[in-house]
């Protein structure tokens, strides 16, 4: 799992090494990009982890306590995805006025828009991939942790790469 | 009703803790993200480092991301004690982590080079070099780290499941980017 991981994020990297020039026209974009990656690896690991966790502590749940945590994991999560999106845009905004990047409101909203999208899609898919195949690991008796924190880590990196490149050219035009 | 308020009584635990390691990673994330911005000239004096360093980066979220999972587990269901102790499972772990990396790293390496060669016509084979070198130099510190940070936060009453996830993808840009940098300074 872990080499299929890396093949896919290396196909992220290739469309990164593509939009090289692009992406450096769109300073906060490039700087919030590490960190954005590491944001929606980092949803990943926590949902399959948690969901590992509660799978340990309570062996095969009924399908309704299943959805009673799977409810609240999401909530929790949402949360977190919001406020955190928000703090990343602003910071990656004001870091990227120390390189003298011109910031018009319009440029603003369009970055809180793409951001917005980009991590909120993303969240959806890690999480119906955590839910889902974390149960089909754990009744075929594998460890989840293994098998979802490669994938859904690299299903983060490389949807974050290709959705900002969409999303640039659909905004910007370049 | 007292267990509905003990339930969101943790809820509200979780989110605190999570969004405060997420706060967190993000901030050291972006402030990497400001350097990278700076040293981007420099790293590609490589042809092909930009397809190696999301797979790279992302590698180390993944081995430490297991690892501390799979440690964590273990505390809960209290399947290894509560205070350190070098013991068999922590051996197979680490030494499966250690393993795992250096093949992944080797794949990585392989691939970004191929990739390059294919689409670009760049043909550099130093960079499966530097990414085995960066990854064994970074996984010295991590893994130790990664395993201190476990114990630490279960044994404060805190759930490693919410927190070691941003923190070891943290650690791994923070020492993975500058294994990188030394790897590159010393090879290229």
């Amino acid at each position: 799992m872990l080499l299929a991981a890396s093949l896919i994020t290396s196909i992220g990297g290739l469309s990164l090494q593509f939009v090289q020039d692009s992406l450096m026209f769109f300073l906060p974009l490039f700087i919030m990009l590490p960190a954005m990656n590491a944001m929606m690896g980092d949803f990943g690991i926590v949902m399959v982890s948690k969901f590992t966790t509660y799978l340990s502590e309570h062996p095969r749940p009924a399908l309704q306590k299943r959805r009673r945590f799977a409810h609240h994991l999401f909530r929790d999560m949402f949360v977190v995805a919001l406020l955190s999106t928000a703090y990343m845009v602003m910071l990656s905004l004001l870091l990227s006025a120390f390189h003298d990047f011109p910031l018009t409101s319009l440029f603003v909203f369009q970055t809180f828009v793409i951001t917005f999208l980009v991590v909120f899609t993303l969240f959806l898919i890690i999480f119906m991939i955590a839910m889902t195949f974390g149960w089909y690991a754990y009744k075929r008796k594998k460890d989840p942790d293994d098998m979802l924190i490669p994938l859904t880590t690299s299903i983060a990196d490389l949807g974050t790469m290709i959705m900002l490149a969409l999303l640039i050219r659909f905004f910007f035009g370049a | 009703m007292r267990v509905l308020g003990k339930t969101k009584k943790r809820i509200d635990k979780d989110i605190v803790e999570e969004l405060s390691a997420d706060l967190v990673a993000l901030t050291v994330g972006l402030v990497g993200g400001f350097f990278l911005v700076q040293i981007t000239g420099d790293i590609s004096l490589i042809p092909g480092i930009l397809v190696l360093l999301p797979g790279y980066l992302e590698m180390h979220g993944n081995l430490l991301g297991s690892l501390a999972g799979r440690l964590s587990v273990a505390l809960h269901t209290r399947k290894i004690p509560r205070r350190f102790a070098w013991n068999r499972m922590m051996h197979d772990n680490v030494a499966a982590t250690f393993f795992l990396g250096v093949v992944v790293a080797l794949v990585l390496g392989i691939i970004a080079y191929i990739l390059t060669l294919l689409v670009f016509g760049w043909a550099r084979p130093a960079i499966i070099a530097v990414a085995l070198a960066a990854l064994v130099i970074s996984l010295i510190v991590e893994i130790p780290l990664t395993i201190i940070a476990t114990y630490v936060i279960f044994q404060r009453g805190y759930d490693p499941d919410d927190i070691m996830g941003p923190y070891v993808t943290t650690l791994g840009d923070f020492i993975g980017i500058f294994a990188l940098l030394i790897t590159f300074w010393v090879m290229v």
